[in-house]
């Protein structure tokens, strides 16, 4: 654990230390701010954070995979995750602390968002509990991502090839939810119930349910998993 | 020696892909296992939307008797009503944990196939006309074509002895629950009340102009209720809605009867009206439309009870979008005529307005106390202000010529307005010598029937009808959701003057809209440009600063090694 935190402490570091992090930031926040303001101050708005929370998902599909791509690629192009694999740190450590840097740095650009949630507040009566639905259902949803984008990390030295090949499978998983009037009935079910947009979407309502936390954890669980298999698979190539 | 590393080589691998896949198998049983049997959730929504309200809970576990529901859920319902499948089951569920034993429910699948070709029609058939339900259209993707179909069912039958109610189809979870524990009520109730709607002088009735009534309010019967008869005993609260010509004083006396036996009356009366005249109407042009005092001939009577509804329009810069006739053709515009009354303006411990966050309230006139009720002097008589305009709101009287593209001046009358009051107590008779042409100082066998003080009884006086009216309502609806706050306003108001509250929370649950309105002056915009781009500003500023700050740290660090 200690290993794992010393190593996302780095990395987390290594981000804000790098233009992307900034980029990464400053993009998220202008995108969701055009959008979300824009919305919230034409027609008949609400007083609730949809439009925040209707746009993230596909920006962090997008974002995610680009966070993550450097993580192991650039890492094994340079020759420096030898170095560090030769500490006494496990694979497993060194997986979860780099997941984790990528965590805090999608939970940092969530939190900047806070402000968009207070001025709605200020103008209307706003309901916190899918607030806090909806941003634990987006910073589950981006560790998802990110866990997909770690381990399309781990497979190539190029950052680019991981990039796309993670933004595949991430927009696999985004779409599932949108095109289930297109999938035949025996497998719709099947497909809902691994699109992130239903799990997601059930937590925005307010209401945590340990069937959406076990999804998002499985499937994190599982990217990790395959991460530090492939990782490991060095030893028996 | 190449042999053994190959031999331990292999033996990694195969240790490393099986606990690999026998982790993500658990994973993947665990998450299956918990789809089929959990339902633990936390419930973070203000009004605990999601979780069983104590209402429902009272309700079912005080029925006379036992309830058997029956859920028609298809099997292998498409998305996302297999969502609601799930939603429904867990709902019931908890209905029959809440009820102690008193509702016990089946699912059961329309479509599964019975014995043989015939069995199958039959069930089918018994589903739909014993138990009302109806199957539901939904476009599926049948051999890489979308088709509609029509074998997907999803609603719910309660059975109570003889009797059947039903939801025949769901096509949303939103308001289910206020719909069953409704239904249960209906089920198990020996008399359901009823609203009396006046009907002489071109009022409103769920027949003409209120054409919702019966999607809307599902808790009362209603009939329609002519003032020249005494107003039958049946009756349990009266609602007088935008008359338009006077009241005979027939009328009013019986109105007064009504209330001088407790019964409960509500009378959304305009103080103006805006239409065309008959002589002005322009055959091919734009109508003028006129303001003018609309005489209903109610202020002796209100006058008498200590309420006044004023001749005047109530205009709001706080407004929201409304139905705007502009050349013959209707537009959705914010209008200073269309009142966005807010929270803030309500008063929550009262129960009409009680987990309302606002309606709109279309061409208001504004309502007074007079005399010994505005002087507190009306012993034994509470008046509550329902709702009012915003402190920048003005008065607009006298004739005007109402034309929504012309911006109205503010008049130096300022508000706030009352839009409305609730009045409780015990009331004196407006008619205190009997029947209108009783002589005074003489007693006829009319005038001594008639009553001449209240027991306690509730009186609403709303100075607009716009509110309810099907013409504001219907064209706005579907893009303004606020004004569904208005119905939610009618059903709350009814419950208060009839005393019965328990329903009132559940149905306010999840329907509720909540407005968001963002004002176009003021420090609102700055917040929003703070927001929209100070903070990605900000980022950039800490960026440059701490990239500025490294550097510095490095020059410093090849100064001292130099």
């Amino acid at each position: 654990m200690r290993n794992s935190l010393a190593i996302a402490r780095r990395e987390f570091g290594a981000y804000f230390n790098s233009p992307i992090a900034y980029i990464f930031i400053v993009v998220f926040l202008l995108i969701s701010g055009y959008m979300f303001f824009t919305e919230i101050t034409t027609g008949t708005p609400q007083a609730d954070m949809r439009p925040l929370f209707g746009l993230s998902p596909l920006i962090f599909c997008i974002f995610g995979p680009l966070v993550t791509m450097g993580l192991f690629s650039e890492e094994k192009a340079t020759g420096t995750l030898e170095m560090l694999l030769a500490l006494p740190v496990t694979d497993w450590q060194v997986v979860v602390g780099k997941f984790t840097a990528a965590v805090g740095l999608i939970a940092t650009t969530l939190a900047i968002t806070l402000p968009y949630a207070f001025f709605v507040a200020g103008y209307g009566h706003l309901d916190w509990g899918p607030v806090i639905g909806g941003y634990l259902g987006l910073l589950l949803m981006a560790s998802g991502y990110l866990a997909v984008g770690l381990m399309t990390s781990v497979w190539t030295k190029n950052q680019v090839i991981a990039a796309v090949v993670g933004f595949l499978f991430c927009f696999a998983l985004f779409l599932f939810g949108k095109l289930l009037q297109l999938v035949p009935p025996w497998l719709a079910p099947t497909v809902q119930a691994l699109s992130f947009d239903y799990h997601f979407q059930s937590i925005a309502r307010g209401v945590i349910d340990v069937r959406d936390l076990l999804y998002y954890a499985s499937l994190i669980g599982v990217c990790l998993i395959v991460a530090q298999t492939s990782l490991e698979s060095r030893r028996w190539r | 020696m190449a042999a053994p590393k190959t031999i331990h080589k292999g033996r990694t691998a195969a240790n490393s892909l099986i606990t690999a896949i026998a982790v993500a198998g658990a994973i993947v049983g665990v998450n299956i296992i918990a789809s089929r049997f959990s339902t633990l959730r936390w419930d973070l929504t203000q009004d605990k939307i999601y979780r069983l309200s104590p209402a429902s809970r009272d309700t079912v576990k005080n029925l006379p008797d036992r309830v058997t529901v029956k859920a028609f859920i298809s099997n292998g319902l498409p998305p996302p009503i297999n969502a609601y499948g799930q939603y429904i089951r867990d709902l019931l569920d908890e209905y029959a944990a809440a009820s102690g034993g008193k509702i016990t429910w089946e699912a059961i699948d329309p479509t599964a196939p019975g014995k043989d070709a015939e069995d199958t029609r039959n069930k089918r058939e018994e589903y739909k006309s014993k138990y009302k339900i109806k199957p539901i259209t939904l476009e599926v993707f049948k051999e890489n074509k979308l088709e509609i179909g029509g074998d997907n069912f999803l609603g719910i039958a309660f059975v109570y002895g003889e009797k059947i109610e039903s939801i025949p189809q769901i096509a949303s979870t939103e308001g289910l629950e206020y719909r069953i524990t409704s239904l249960l009520k209906k089920l198990t109730e020996v008399k359901r009340k009823k609203i009396g709607f006046a009907s002489t002088e071109a009022e409103m009735t769920p027949s003409q102009g209120l054409q919702w009534f019966p999607q809307v309010v599902q808790d009362y019967d209603e009939t329609q209720v002519p003032l020249d008869k005494p107003i039958p005993d049946d009756i349990d609260v009266l609602f007088v809605v935008g008359p338009k010509q006077p009241f005979t004083d027939q009328a009013k006396y019986h109105i007064d009867q009504f209330l001088m036996k407790g019964k409960p009356v509500a009378m959304f009366v305009d103080g103006m009206i805006i239409d065309t005249p008959r002589g002005m109407q322009m055959p091919g042009m734009e109508q003028p439309r006129i303001g003018r005092s609309n005489d209903t001939n109610l202020v002796d009577l209100l006058d008498k009870y200590g309420l006044k509804v004023r001749e005047d329009l109530i205009l709001d810069p706080q407004n929201a979008p409304g139905a705007v006739p502009v050349e013959g053709q209707l537009y959705l515009a914010n209008y200073p005529t269309f009142i966005r009354v807010d929270e803030g303006a309500f008063s929550q411990k009262l129960g009409i307005t009680s987990h309302l966050n606002g309606i709109i309230v279309p061409f208001a006139s504004s309502v007074e106390l007079t005399g010994d009720l505005k002087d507190n002097k009306m012993a034994g008589v509470t008046t509550t202000p329902i709702a009012s305009s915003s402190p920048d709101s003005w008065r607009q009287s006298g004739f005007f010529v109402f034309n929504p593209q012309v911006k109205l001046e503010k008049s130096g009358d300022k508000g706030p307005f009352t839009l409305g009051y609730a009045v409780e107590g015990k009331l004196k008779s407006a008619y205190p010598a009997g029947p209108p042409g009783t002589p005074a100082g003489q007693s006829t066998p009319e005038s001594e029937k008639s009553v001449k003080e209240s027991p306690g009884t509730r009186l609403v006086v709303f100075g607009s009808s716009g509110l309810f009216q099907g013409e504001n309502l219907q064209p706005v609806i579907q893009h303004v959701p606020a004004y569904l706050n208005n119905l939610l306003f009618f059903n709350q108001t009814a419950d208060w003057l009839v005393k019965d509250d328990s329903l009132i929370a559940l149905r306010a649950k999840g329907m509720g809209q909540r407005p968001l309105n963002v004002p176009v002056d003021g420090s609102a915009p700055m917040w929003r440009w703070l927001c929209e781009l100070g903070l990605p500003l900000l980022v950039i500023l800490l960026g440059v600063a701490l990239w500025l700050v490294r550097s510095a740290r490095r020059r410093s660090i090849s100064l001292q090694s130099l």
